[in-house]
């Protein structure tokens, strides 16, 4: 019986601290071009950055983009992992943001073949409720690269 | 190329001289005649309140840097609001919706062909204005004709950013 409440109550402390923890989550939307590929693909991201401060983060995403049949393949799922660092206050904006960067690195399937690859983000503006992505650089394993033209990520909480 | 480029100085010399707003552009383009991801950066002058002209420099960041280069105009009217009041004391409404008329035209280096759309384009969500210093379009989209192609495209402007000098 003690060991029970015992393993109950470190449980509950450690799923408290784990929720009390002030993490990020959302949904994002993304819009890439391959290099030697016409078309572009739209993509549909969960998103969670379950470590995150003011000058360092690290987050998580996991989606799927298609092309609509433009491209080669036409669909494709990933899962990616990401720090950013910096937090420059810039007024660029309409309201204040914070100017960061971000460096992830994933894996992309169409279940047939996969590619991994690395991002860079140097232009990352994190707006408290949302974070916006311009022109990041994807390198991937087959040493084509690829454009992110545009990330937009939204948090529900 | 170089005649465009005085054009461009000339215009922007000339707003500034006559103290109307001027703004460094920047926007995204997605389109059945561009079809891969591509970009604007350019200046958009209000000559008069309700009318906005821009001019930018345009080119497709894939499949290669520049596959498809030239340049966008477009005179812009305010749907909802002026772009702003003659008197610079009063402000202009936050939000705004916008509707465009403009051509989109240059050189496909890929297959050395010339390309050039003329677009009508709506823009639902336009928030900010030179009154408050910095503009953010969303969600653009209109109709096209490509009279090279002599074909109907779609044009999307997911994102475009506005920042006044």
């Amino acid at each position: 019986m003690k060991r029970f409440i015992g393993v109950i109550i470190t449980i509950v402390l450690l799923s408290s601290s784990l929720w009390a923890a002030p993490w990020l989550g959302g949904y994002r939307l993304s819009f890439d071009g391959y290099e030697g590929q016409e078309g572009q693909y739209y993509g549909v991201h969960l998103y969670v950055e379950p470590v995150w401060g003011t000058n360092l983060g690290l987050g998580f995403a996991a989606g799927g983009s298609t092309s609509f049949g433009l491209s080669s393949p036409s669909s494709q799922f990933e899962a990616s992992a990401e720090i950013h660092a910096l937090s420059v206050e810039t007024m660029l904006f309409r309201r204040p943001s914070q100017w960061r960067i971000a460096l992830s690195g994933g894996i992309s399937t169409d279940f047939d073949s996969y590619h991994y690859w690395g991002q860079i983000d140097p232009f990352v503006f994190f707006f408290g409720e949302k974070t916006v992505k311009v022109l990041g650089l994807r390198l991937l394993d087959d040493r084509s690269w690829a454009i992110r033209l545009l990330e937009i990520t939204h948090y529900f909480f | 190329m170089k005649r465009l480029s005085i054009f461009f100085l000339l215009l922007l010399a000339s707003a500034l001289l006559f103290a109307v707003p001027v703004a460094l552009s920047f926007e995204t383009w997605n389109s059945t005649t561009i079809t891969a991801p591509a970009a604007s950066v350019g200046v958009s002058i209000g000559v008069l309140p309700n009318l906005e002209v821009q001019g930018a420099f345009f080119g497709e960041l894939a499949p290669s840097v520049g596959n498809r280069i030239g340049g966008v105009g477009t005179l812009t009217i305010g749907a909802v609001n002026p772009h702003y009041y003659a008197d610079p004391t009063r402000a202009p409404l936050y939000f705004n919706a916008l509707v465009g008329l403009g051509y989109l035209g240059g050189w496909n280096t890929a297959n050395a062909e010339p390309f050039g759309t003329i677009f009508l384009r709506l823009t639902p969500l336009s928030l900010g204005a030179s009154y408050y210093r910095s503009r953010e379009r969303t969600f653009g989209f209109g109709v096209g004709y490509d009279h090279y192609a002599n074909q109907w495209s779609f044009i999307v402007n997911l994102f475009a950013f506005d920042r006044y000098l």
